[in-house]
């Protein structure tokens, strides 16, 4: 990857996961108030840690030695 | 239950951890980076079992269980996005291992010191952490003394558990320092999540009727716990400021944070990161899933906190089943307590006494592993306090132990912060952190932990800003770095 290219990943990444953590405060305070199921904010919580997770080993998939 | 059995089970785990605390010693050479980093020599499998072991401690199945059983599905956001922090270590990973490589950095705070060319600024940035994780180890002590107390029906004494899990966190430490810690907290850390998984299906399929049949208990018995802010205790501005500080714990705190520079290579700290993700989630889910299950099976508890013991020593769980849980929750406090240790140990030699120029190697250790039992004696000292609430005061060591982050940005991302900023952050800071913390004032409704990262950052680029950073020393730093980050496509 060139410098350019690593800049322009390295954006993209931080501001996806930027939204990614800001929705696990708004989606189970705003949407999912008051939602009284295990499909909600506990499968939100969930969902949200998975993706967190797969984003995280995708950015050190990059890594070369 | 007969206390018999409960020391029985200590005494077959204290043997196992003993014996592979002194196999880890074998081929062991003398020196700091030796004793306190284990050579940056690490396996990626150990790195991820010992990141996992001793970023989960006796919290997790006690006070996060506890979180769950009065405050409902909250607590599985708060650790979540806990989790989600780790996405961090994907950025500041590579970039500490690779300057702790090129320099010989042995702490964190040692390596602020020499990137802001200000020795006072890895000695206040010490200080604040001595201050706030000395509370958060006795913490995890006074969580196996309420453990074995309440297990044996309150034949063992609070303090005798407290005394125990000291001992045993003392020894794993000095054997052979980092090495016997990492090599002490993979056994530790399989144990705890092999015993939390079986148990958490016992209870799950023997008294809850399944999955299934558990939630819709959940969903008819407790409906309003699978909702924020729920029965009250997760309003918004308490989930924030229990989040904030956690989310930044990967690098906040000396003890993990300093765990990345022990890989042996990038392809061990990929492991690291993986092994440690996949067992945080499922450790998170199941420390939840089991504060859920004691709030159906034994609804109505005052305290919290006890929610976990009074469980295991219930009709629900059978007398085995409750010794290994016991044991479970033990490891995990211990591998906590001993990377603790060990860290607060190092950041007293290296950046406390500034003894790199002074003394020799070996002189070093010897006063490492003196401070090793200063440390443990203050820590069993503030546990036989016995304070309140477990969960609570953890998380006020890592209000405190977020000054640094403004400074660690700084350090990687701004050629302009300066020491001055630096350390008015941390000073600031932490004062911030203990007035509110002690005063119990919430300022707006916002937690200690808003305000605390509101000032450090703030103070830590304004007085950047009229203050003269370290240049050369900046561009040397950063230089160096954006070229191997360019070489290895680290974003």
């Amino acid at each position: 990857m060139d410098k350019k290219q690593l800049k322009k990943k390295r954006i993209y990444w931080v501001l996806w996961l930027v939204a990614l953590i800001l929705s696990a405060y708004f989606v189970p305070f705003v949407l999912l108030r008051n939602v009284n199921q295990i499909e909600a904010s506990f499968l939100f919580w969930t969902i949200f840690a998975i993706l967190a997770i797969i984003s995280t080993i995708k950015i050190t998939s990059y890594w070369s030695e | 239950m007969n206390s018999f059995y409960v020391y029985l089970a200590v005494i077959i785990y204290v043997l196992l951890g003993f014996y592979i605390a002194y196999k880890s010693r074998q081929g062991m050479k003398q020196g700091v980076i030796e004793y306190f980093l284990d050579n940056r020599s690490t396996g990626g499998l150990v790195s991820a079992l010992s990141y996992s072991a001793t970023t989960y401690s006796a919290f997790m199945m006690i006070g996060l269980a506890g979180f769950t059983y009065s405050g409902g599905v909250g607590a599985l956001g708060f650790e979540l996005i806990y989790l989600a922090g780790l996405s961090l270590v994907a950025f500041f990973g590579p970039r500490f291992w690779l300057v702790g490589k090129k320099y010989g950095y042995v702490t964190p705070y040692e390596m602020l010191g020499d990137r802001f060319e200000n020795k006072w600024v890895a000695i206040f940035s010490a200080i604040s952490a001595c201050i706030f994780l000395i509370p958060y180890l006795s913490v995890q002590l006074m969580g196996i003394g309420y453990l074995m107390n309440g297990l044996s029906g309150g034949e063992i004494p609070f303090l005798v558990g407290v005394l125990i899990a000291a001992l045993l966190a003392i020894s794993w430490a000095i054997i052979a320092g980092m090495r016997s810690v990492t090599w002490t907290d993979s056994l530790q850390s399989l144990i705890m999540i092999v015993v939390s998984v079986v148990i958490l299906f016992y209870i799950v399929y023997n008294q809850l009727g399944g999955f299934l049949a558990f939630f819709k208990s959940l969903e008819t018995e407790h409906a309003n716990f699978l909702s924020v802010p729920g029965p009250g205790f997760f309003n918004f501005q308490a989930f924030l400021g229990l989040t904030l500080p956690w989310f930044f714990f990967s690098i906040s705190n000396p003890q993990v944070s300093q765990r990345l520079f022990i890989p042996n290579s990038l392809k061990a700290m990929k492991t690291m990161i993986k092994g440690f993700l996949i067992f945080g989630l499922v450790y998170t889910l199941v420390s939840v899933l089991w504060g859920f299950g004691a709030k159906i099976l034994i609804p109505g508890l005052e305290q919290a906190d006890l929610a976990t013991p009074a469980l295991l020593g219930s009709v629900h769980v059978p007398v085995i089943l409750g010794l290994i849980a016991m044991i479970g929750i033990t490891a995990a406090a211990i591998s906590t307590v001993d990377s603790i240790m060990l860290t607060l140990s190092s950041l007293i030699v290296r950046d406390l006494m500034q003894s790199r120029e002074e003394y020799s190697d070996k002189k070093q250790l010897k006063i490492g592993k003196i401070v090793i039992f200063i440390i443990a004696v203050i820590g069993i000292i503030f546990a036989s306090q016995q304070l309140d609430l477990i969960a609570t005061l953890s998380v006020a060591s890592s209000v405190g132990l977020m000054v640094v982050v403004p400074t660690i940005f700084g350090a990687f991302f701004w050629k302009r912060a300066t020491a001055v900023g630096s350390l008015t952050s941390v000073i600031l800071g932490s004062f911030t952190a203990l007035y509110l913390q002690f005063s119990n004032i919430k300022p707006l409704g916002f937690w200690p932990g808003v305000w605390t990262l509101i000032i450090s950052l703030i103070s830590f680029i304004v007085i950047s800003l009229f203050t003269e950073p370290p240049r050369k020393k900046a561009e040397e730093f950063m230089g160096y770095l954006n070229k191997e980050l360019e070489d290895k496509n680290i974003l």
